[in-house]
């Protein structure tokens, strides 16, 4: 019974947010977007953090590679858009099979700090290789893979890669592996001890998670029809964690509701006033010092991160 | 390539270095002391510069560079409150409240200071050229190199020669200990996270005349200290002086010589040395 709860509740939202997007004006149906593509972003993040108890610093790295894997090859490589998905996914695989490879050879301050490192690596190639990236400019004109026709359309495309995305993910944390992977959480130790190579669990996790920021990634840069240098940013990542922060990082939707906080208010704060990742520095803040465990977060202390 | 230009770029890295040094010392300090790396160094820095700003406008330029780094420490020693319920906390919970932190200071700087590059004007002695083997060197770099050099000597005087320099190694190598000798370490954490946090402003201060003050910037900044720090280890102070001028020199020439993947140096000699030895170069294992 207890796993029937959060499905109910995901089909709720779904339904919801699919009668909010076909009815709200176009301006305000695109942030229904933003919501999904971000949630997606924050619980593959949560998939290391809440889940394994990992710390990916940089995880904005992959959702930035995802995006200009996807953007150089439909924009200057000329290829036809299904091609460009999923070579832009091969690509961000192989990377990510190779970080994270590297990544995982410390312990976990050194892997937060990897993690964080290759950001920073990536970041600059992107920012300095003005031939092949643009730099800081970013390029535009990257087109959208239309399943469906319209704005709506787009949105039910990037509902279906959500939802897939999110089936995958609950399948993968409810399964036995994900239950060894909250054992790698609670007692990294005892499930060595207990004969199973932590390192390996690990890798998985790593690469799953990483790709699900990948298609987030995509599916942003297909939105924006454009990629720029933000996507890739270290302040991304940070944000990314911090979604999951505030929404909960021991639940499987906390993540998602974070995000679309965030979204919302980055979007209302951005209208109104400049200055709103400040106002995110605050509910960071406030979250941090007033309940660790998030909006889902309920009871703390079972979460030994 | 003449040698004399070749010197002058030399110094321009090392300079750059010192002020990189600075910011790593001040992270290096509060890292070995209460272990928490503090992501909101960036934003101190700016706010040295920005305090430069508006100190050289009102004074002049000297009283910028000693009021601008003691304001600056003072709203560290403020900051530091919020972060005393997380020392026992996990690492995440430290790096996002820090990461907050400086969001909210940039977009305070953003809302103090308005959205424009600013730039501080030197004062006429500081802003001449000076001869070096026949090429006119701006002597605003000289001054900085000497200034951030005495800096350094006077840190490692104050580690090892002075009573407080004293107590913050005790508090590095055991800090129940220090606390069980009637030592007040919770005040002594405000010190030396502020402590931390004004050279910092130094940092901000020293290079403001230099750049144009972007609080935008600040996560740059910070990033490019952070590799610095990874290379010399995170609590070696050492190793961060020598990482800091290594890193400075190679973005001194590099810009010179390199086509665009110079840039790449830093981060990936962060990378390397965390696969090879996680401790940094100059850093001691643990245990």
């Amino acid at each position: 019974m207890i796993h029937n709860k959060p499905l109910i509740f995901g089909a709720l939202v779904t339904v919801l947010l699919t009668i909010l997007a076909a009815f709200l004006p176009e301006h305000r149906s695109e942030l229904i977007t933003r919501m999904l593509i971000m949630a997606l972003f924050a619980t593959s993040i949560n998939m290391q953090v809440g889940r394994a108890g990992m710390m990916p610093l940089g995880q904005a790295q992959f959702f930035g590679l995802g995006a200009y894997a996807f953007g150089l090859l439909c924009v200057k490589g000329g290829l036809p858009l299904s091609y460009s998905f999923l070579l832009a996914l091969l690509i961000s695989l192989v990377a990510i099979a190779i970080i994270g490879y590297l990544c995982l050879r410390g312990d976990s301050l050194t892997f937060a700090l990897l993690h964080l490192a290759f950001n920073i690596l990536l970041v600059t190639v992107a920012a300095k290789w003005i031939s092949l990236t643009e730099g800081d400019q970013g390029f535009t004109k990257v087109p959208r893979l239309d399943l469906f026709p319209g704005n709506f359309g787009f949105y039910l495309f990037v509902l279906l890669v959500v939802l897939g995305c999110y089936i995958l993910i609950w399948m993968i944390v409810n399964s036995p592996f994900g239950k060894v992977m909250q054992g790698l959480r609670e007692n990294e130790e005892r499930i060595r001890f207990l004969g199973i190579y932590s390192k390996r669990f690990q890798l998985v996790i790593f690469v799953f998670s990483s790709l699900f920021a990948a298609v987030a990634g995509i599916l942003w840069a297909m939105m924006q029809k454009s990629v720029f240098i933000t996507y890739m940013s270290l302040i991304l990542s940070a944000e990314g964690l911090m979604m999951c922060l505030i929404g909960g990082m021991s639940s499987f939707f906390g993540p998602s509701i974070g995000a679309a906080i965030v979204v919302v208010v980055s979007t209302l704060a951005s209208t109104y006033l400049e200055q709103w990742q400040g106002l995110l520095g605050l509910i960071i803040i406030v979250c941090v010092l007033g309940f660790r465990g998030g909006i889902l977060g309920g009871k703390r202390g079972t979460m030994g991160l | 390539m003449a040698p004399a230009q070749l010197l002058c770029q030399f110094i321009v890295g090392i300079g750059g270095g010192m002020i990189l040094f600075l910011m790593a010392a001040g992270v290096s300090i509060i890292v070995s002391g209460m272990n928490i790396i503090n992501f909101v160094q960036g934003a101190f820095f700016m706010l040295g510069a920005l305090m430069c700003y508006s100190l050289s406008q009102v004074l002049n330029f000297w009283w910028a560079l000693l009021f601008g780094p003691l304001a600056v420490a003072c709203i560290g020693f403020g900051a530091e409150f919020l972060l005393r319920p997380l020392y026992k906390k996990t690492m995440l919970y430290q790096l996002l409240i820090t990461m907050g932190l400086a969001f909210l200071i940039i977009d305070g700087m953003d809302a103090i200071w308005g959205r424009e590059i600013k730039v501080v004007a030197l004062p006429n002695y500081l802003n001449t050229t000076t001869p070096i083997l026949g090429l006119d060197f701006p002597m605003y770099y000289v001054f900085i190199v000497a200034a951030s050099g005495l800096m350094a000597a006077g840190l490692w005087l104050m580690f090892e020669k002075t009573r407080l320099g004293m107590i913050f190694r005790a508090i590095i190598s055991n800090r129940s200990m220090v606390d069980c000798l009637g030592i007040n370490v919770k005040l002594l954490f405000s010190i030396m996270f502020a402590f931390g946090v004004w050279l910092s402003g130094i940092a901000g201060v020293l290079m403001a005349p230099i750049i144009g003050i972007d609080p935008e910037g600040s996560m740059d900044i910070l990033f490019a200290m952070m590799t610095v720090l990874v290379i010399g280890g995170l609590k070696s102070m050492k190793g961060a002086f020598f990482a800091a001028l290594l890193v400075g020199v190679i973005n001194a020439f590099g810009s010179m010589f390199l086509p665009w993947f110079y840039a790449l140096i830093p981060a990936a000699l962060m990378i390397i040395v965390l696969l090879i030895k996680p401790q940094g170069l100059f850093g001691e294992k643990e245990g």
